[in-house]
């Protein structure tokens, strides 16, 4: 008799740099990486006939943005029918981790920013705060129809072929 | 506080930030692998916390072991008889009873309701 053993269900996270913090943003709801110059120059792009939604993640989590911004990205997030877009310092890298690895929130917090992180990841002998995405979204309402939810994700996987280095969790 | 609420004293490590609406409770600690919140007791108490190399408290919390930063200067083992202990009537910090030491009442502090009664 053949033991099998079941898949190890690995979560994906894009780790990016804001205010000089790290944070962690689920791979499947980032639907594209741009630079500022992809964007066009505007707040609220709109790649392919949908708009992203600026979304002010500094202010919401409190963090003084970056003034360098030399290698800021524009994440494009999407989730069900919401949309919306994150302006970055810098894109670290993609970091793949088992469930296991993602610590929880500290007991201790016991407010609606429980409903703001997933967990916390050690990384670089700091923590990246891996967000909810369904929170980083409640800042935006989109009205435009989602044809094709993964429509980028082979550009995205492409540009972070290209662009960044894979890291691990430390 | 009481001895047994005390897991260990070190030198105090630079924290982490992480928003949050919890009073007190907007940074964590990494040591090693294992993550830990830290408790502002000096805003809790209106406090600045004082020195140049402050120490970290680490103390047993029910819901997990949690850090506060303290003054640099090393505290001290006192040894009280139970029976001396008395009420606290302060509102300043939650505290499970008081003892005199001179003309001053020390309040002993609950380590299980701080960052549950303190806003």
């Amino acid at each position: 008799m053949t033991e099998t053993s079941s898949p190890i269900s690995l979560s994906r996270f894009l780790i990016v740099t804001l205010g000089g913090r790290y944070l962690a943003l689920d791979i499947e709801s980032v639907a594209a990486v741009l630079t500022l110059e992809e964007t066009g120059g505007v707040e609220d792009p709109t790649i392919h006939g949908m708009a992203y939604g600026v979304i002010h993640l500094a202010d919401r989590l409190g963090l003084v943005s970056d003034r360098d911004m030399t290698n800021a990205r524009v994440v494009l997030l999407s989730e069900r029918e919401r949309r919306g877009n994150v302006r970055v310092s810098m894109v670290q890298g993609l970091l793949e981790l088992q469930p296991s690895q993602i610590l929880p929130l500290p007991m201790q917090f016991r407010g609606p920013e429980r409903h703001w992180y997933q967990g916390l990841i050690l990384f670089a002998n700091s923590i990246a705060l891996a967000l909810n995405t369904s929170w980083v979204l409640d800042e935006t309402v989109s009205n435009c129809d989602d044809k094709d939810g993964h429509e980028h994700t082979s550009r995205l996987s492409a540009l972070l072929n290209s662009s960044m280095e894979h890291r691990r969790a430390c | 506080m009481k001895a047994l609420d005390v897991a260990s004293i070190s030198p105090w490590c630079e924290s982490i930030s992480i928003a949050s609406q919890t009073p007190f409770v907007t940074a964590v600690v990494r040591q090693g692998q294992t993550l830990m919140a830290v408790f502002d007791l000096a805003a809790s108490l209106h406090l600045t916390v004082h020195g140049s190399s402050p120490l970290s408290l680490r103390v047993k919390h029910p819901l997990g072991e949690m850090v506060m930063c303290i003054d640099e200067k090393m505290p001290i083992l006192h040894t009280c008889d139970p029976a001396t202990l008395q009420t606290y009537h302060g509102k300043d910090v939650p505290a499970e009873g008081s003892y005199t030491n001179g003309l001053d009442e020390i309040p002993i502090l609950s380590v299980s309701r701080l960052g549950v009664t303190l806003s």
